[in-house]
């Protein structure tokens, strides 16, 4: 008998675990609906809770259009608030969901999105833009120019990566991001001072900035950032069997260069996309993959789908207090991240007593 | 028949030879042992067999040339126990046994109830049920081996390699987790291949003994034939007594000759 129960104690752990990480989700995807209506609510423009919501679902087929919004309020919310709302939330949890694929494929705790060089890249690419074209021309080029940037700088690193034998290891690829981005920044650097007048709008977009959010600038990111969580959404399990390290990863009949590929890969492309179209926003690929960790738990299988609408509140939130503090100026996104996030770790971090 | 076959088979990193021509059979449900002195390529041999080390010549499992076979299909013939495994703190046992299953799941699937149940044996089988949902962190250096080798147990491969996984514990655990191998390729029909540093150990356990000093094969046989004081003094540098007792072999370190003073003659 005592076997049986110990037999039907274990059938029980993974429905136990599944239903601890819906919880998870359930309250993931409560904070994401909770930040995104707090973004469409707040702003210069008063807009009511109520008709806010009628037209929002006026969108979808067979609901009729009830809501007593202005030409002028339905254009604010439209055109100015929701685009602005969904590119912060799309840009977020691709940070986070980059930032924990990173430090899975690459074992290393400190990894974040911008690890091979991408923003480094994309800054590049965008100062290039932005001192050789025309004020007129330099939006539109600046996020082609990001991302062109961002996926050369990881191409570069992702080459130079291979040790004396041939082999790419962990290390070896993350010392070559390191080459590849201070290489970047010093050209970078170099052309930003030879063109001084453009300093501002430079300075600008290294901030990170969603201040000009449209729809164009979600479409664009759309398909990059939908492959690449499905992506690494998909190696979830193998990114646990990582964490044993390649040569034990490897026993278990994994290839594990592969895998480290395929998710960094993924991760890279999404990334580019996003800083193409935000510019240089710190911290959240870091902090929130580690909030999870500390809270909710280790496994990729917890911490990828929250990261998705957890990295996604986050940011939305931080958008939200950017452009309300300080209003009608606006904090750049990448300062707010920052100054919130930082002591918001710090104190989670205090209080975990979970091993990292 | 043979479980494993090494023939002629040379390991080569960068400059250095770690192995040069190594020839060994292992036949199906024995246990034999890897004895050297540190850097003699114990642990290289191990890896090559695993298929984790790239080698000239030929080692075959079960008559399938290892380099032929798929990953996947290696991890489900061969499961390897390292030295220092990598055990991630806040793992459970749970989810670190179910590590094991990894070879039998596709690529984009996740575990089925019959892993689940394949697990549950396991850690039955090493007495650590109880510590399933318990963080690898908080588990002693006996436990954690136990846990480690129901992990290969999971993987359900018919050859065991041991990488000297016994040398930090003390010595009741030592024997503990020794007896239990034993147990398992009793019963279960294992053919396990350890590395091992202590050769009393080695002497009591294994059916035969595979001596490597330098890279090379230097004797190869029954306990009693690869274990003479001389040859452990040539190899290993160290002055021993050899005994011998219902179970095989003991083997004492004892004072080396020049250093050794008979207490009445010392000033």
């Amino acid at each position: 008998m005592a076997t049986i129960s110990a037999a039907e104690r274990l059938q029980a752990i993974p429905a136990r675990r599944a239903r601890k990480r819906a919880g998870w989700l359930a309250i993931g995807v409560a904070c994401l609906g909770g930040a995104a209506a707090l973004g469409l609510f707040v702003g210069p423009v008063h807009l009511a809770p109520v008709e806010v919501f009628k037209k929002l679902i006026s969108v979808l087929p067979f609901v009729r259009d009830t809501s007593h919004l202005s030409a002028q309020q339905e254009a604010i919310l439209l055109q100015l608030r929701l685009p602005r709302v969904v590119l912060a939330g799309l840009v977020g949890a691709t940070l986070s969901f980059s930032g924990a694929a990173y430090q899975g494929a690459f074992r290393n705790p400190l990894a974040d999105p911008y690890l091979l060089g991408a923003a480094a890249g994309a800054g590049l690419g965008a100062t290039i833009a932005i001192v050789y074209t025309h004020a007129g021309t330099s939006s539109n080029l600046m996020p082609v120019a990001a991302f062109a940037g961002a996926l050369v700088a990881v191409s570069l690193a992702y080459a130079l990566g291979r040790a004396g034998r041939g082999q790419r290891t962990a290390t070896s690829l993350v010392l070559a991001g390191i080459a590849v981005m201070s290489f970047f920044t010093a050209l970078q650097t170099y052309m930003q001072q030879r063109k001084s007048d453009t300093l501002r709008e430079v300075y600008g977009w290294i901030l990170g900035r969603l201040t000009t959010a449209g729809w164009h600038d979600v479409l664009l990111i759309l398909p990059y950032v939908t492959v690449g969580a499905a992506v690494i959404l998909a190696h979830r399990r193998l990114l646990d069997v990582l964490t044993l390290g390649d040569e034990e990863a490897d026993a278990l009949g994994v290839n594990t260069r592969r895998v480290r590929l395929i998710v960094v890969i993924a991760a890279s492309l999404s990334t580019a996309a996003a800083v193409a179209v935000s510019g240089l926003i710190g911290f959240v690929g870091i902090i929130v993959p580690h909030i999870i960790r500390l809270i909710a738990g280790t496994s990729y299988r917890v911490i990828l789908p929250l990261c998705i609408t957890f990295g996604a509140a986050f940011l939305i939130l931080a958008d939200l207090l950017g452009r309300t503090m300080l209003a009608p100026a606006e904090l750049p996104i990448g300062v707010v991240t920052a100054f919130f996030g930082a002591p918001f770790f710090a104190i989670v971090l205090r209080n975990s007593r979970k091993m990292l | 028949m043979n479980a494993i076959e090494v023939r002629d088979v040379s390991v080569r990193i960068l400059d250095a030879t770690i192995l040069q021509d190594i020839s060994l059979d292992v036949p199906a449900g024995e246990w034999v042992g890897l004895i050297g002195p540190n850097g003699a390529g114990k642990t290289t041999l191990l890896r090559a067999i695993a298929g984790l080390a790239p080698y000239q010549g030929t080692i075959r499992l079960d008559e399938n040339d290892v380099a032929r076979l798929s990953a996947k299909q290696r991890a489900r013939m061969v499961a390897i126990v390292p030295q220092r495994p990598v055990l991630p703190p806040p793992m459970t046992v749970f989810e670190y046994v179910l590590l094991g299953r990894t070879p039998y799941i596709r690529y984009f699937d996740t575990e089925q109830r019959h892993d689940i149940d394949v697990v549950g044996r396991a850690l039955d089988r090493l007495d650590v049920s109880a510590f399933a949902d318990r963080v690898l962190d908080s588990l002693s250096g006996g436990e954690q081996q136990r846990v480690v080798l129901a992990r290969a147990l999971a993987q359900e491969a018919p050859i065991l390699l041991l990488d000297e996984g016994t040398s930090a514990l003390d010595i009741g655990s030592q024997q503990q987790v020794l007896e239990l191998v034993e147990t398992l390729r009793l019963t279960d029909g294992f053919t396990v291949v350890s590395a091992m540093h202590d050769l009393t150990l080695a002497g009591q356990f294994a059916h035969s003994l595979a001596l490597i000093s330098h890279g090379r094969l230097i004797a190869e046989g029954e306990p009693a034939d690869v274990l003479t004081e001389e040859t452990i003094l040539t190899h290993y540098g160290a002055a021993v007594r050899i005994t011998h007792d219902d179970y095989g072999i003991i083997v004492a370190p004892v004072r080396a000759a020049g250093a050794r003073r008979p207490r009445e003659l010392q000033p």
